[in-house]
């Protein structure tokens, strides 16, 4: 794996060098600036990109921001180092585009299970790279594997981040910040007509008709979205919606009329959006973090009368 | 080498073999410890005459954001660990750190014992 990373101390550089080369990962190259960063990647690609938060200059969420816009690099993974742990700094990190968001002082065994997982990503990134190339070109007579349970980056997904990174945001705001964060699901009703019965490019270009128009209805708030897989989307927020759910349903519904003669030309129907209610974590019990995103989807694909018992509370 | 304890998070390869590969930026850090001293010194003053103390505490929290971000990974748990709640401290709340009474009823302590410990390494 290709690394560039960015830290102006010299001294961690000291440290992470040794720790990626006991990982087996020896193809590192070091910036030690934001600036000296851009440099670099304009000359060359790499697969992961390991950016200090804090540095003179151009800081590493501006770093992340302008990588992607980067078209050579807008789906490499970024993962964030810093000793900083306050909420604001890590919502702007994924805000930014970050993948994962690492603490200092460095544990060598965080830092083999995130090397691990980017590893795993970067063979999704081989599937997403075949998507885009076959989605551009809209051709329904090449052949591209899509599990319809697996959530893939939708091409174009302007408001959206990975769902992976999604997880990981959630992991590091951990149980306590929790309290202070809810979700909601946004289900596509009929995502499994597109999956059988036209082709998967199909079904990739109708998930980001239905995206294009969550990202329009959903500008003005300040939500964390990803594709969750199944005809699913998700959506984080650590504040207030400015709009009633039921109401920003009906606009996510009417964003994907704008494109209903390109399904009645194909004898599709439109996709149907639900909203679910919002989802919150408790203060009784145990949990994992990432489990308020499955609770959100459940109640977007949930019927109105269907009634849930959990230690999740519904609002 | 001394007896401190490198931390490795049992990490493959064993403490003897990371602490092998680190020694380099361990005699990195030791070396820079005066010249952190020196440093953070002369910043503290120029804050405590309220010349520029925005700038003064920025250059604070920069060298305690190094310090805090390798102390530990290097053995230098303490230090990494005074260091840490000094750049948070400065860091989550800049303007107000920047008031002088504030800087010496809240920071300032913060400052002297990361100072200390700093200088308790020059010993071993």
């Amino acid at each position: 794996m290709k690394i560039l990373a960015v830290d102006d101390d010299p001294i961690f550089l000291g440290v992470l060098l040794p720790m990626l080369a006991a990982l087996g990962q020896t193809d590192v190259t070091i910036a030690n600036s934001g600036e000296a960063a851009l440099v670099k990647l304009s000359a060359e690609s790499f697969d992961c990109l390991l950016l200090d938060i804090q540095m003179p200059g151009m800081s590493g969420v501006q770093l992340c921001a302008h990588v992607r816009n980067l078209p050579s690099h807008r789906r490499t993974p970024i993962v964030m180092i810093s000793s900083m742990t306050g909420k604001r700094f890590i919502d702007d990190a994924f805000a930014a585009g970050a993948t994962d968001y690492v603490t200092k002082p460095l544990d060598p065994m965080e830092l083999k299970a995130r090397v691990l997982m980017i590893e795993r990503l970067l063979q999704e990134r081989r599937l997403t790279a075949a998507l885009e190339k076959k989605a551009e070109q809209r051709s329904d007579a090449i052949t591209i594997k899509v599990d319809f349970e697996t959530p893939f980056p939708i091409p174009g997904f302007e408001r959206g981040i990975e769902y992976l990174a999604l997880e990981n945001y959630l992991l590091m705001l951990g149980n306590k910040r929790m309290y202070h964060t809810a979700a909601f699901g946004i289900s596509v009703r009929n995502a499994h007509v597109y999956f059988k019965k036209s082709a998967p490019t199909c079904f990739v270009n109708t998930m980001g008709d239905v995206a294009s128009a969550i990202s329009d209805a959903v500008k003005a708030e300040q939500v964390m979205i990803a594709y969750a897989g199944s005809g699913n989307f998700v959506a984080v927020l650590s504040s207030r919606l400015s709009t009633e759910l039921p109401e920003l349903e009906a606009m996510i519904q009417s964003g994907i009329e704008d494109f209903a003669s390109f399904y009645t030309a194909d004898r599709l129907p439109l996709p149907q959006v639900k909203v679910g209610g919002l989802a919150r974590a408790s203060f009784f019990g145990v949990f994992n973090p990432t489990n308020i995103l499955d609770h959100a989807m459940t109640l977007a694909q949930a019927r109105p009368e269907a009634k849930h018992k959990s230690w999740w509370s519904a609002a | 080498m001394s007896g401190v304890q490198f931390y490795n998070g049992g990490f493959g390869g064993g403490a003897q073999e990371m602490t092998a590969v680190l020694e380099p930026a361990r005699a990195m850090f030791r070396g820079l410890i005066v010249e952190r001293i020196m440093a953070l010194e002369a910043y503290r003053k120029l804050v405590q005459h309220g010349e520029n103390p925005q700038d003064e505490l920025a250059k604070i929290a920069g060298i305690a954001h190094k310090i805090s971000g390798v102390g530990a990974t290097l053995g230098f748990f303490r230090t990494g660990q005074l260091a840490g709640v000094l750049d948070r401290a400065i860091t989550e709340n800049p303007a107000k750190c920047a008031d002088v009474a504030y800087f010496q009823l809240v920071i300032d302590p913060m400052l002297e014992s990361l100072l200390l410990e700093m200088e308790s390494l020059l010993d071993d």
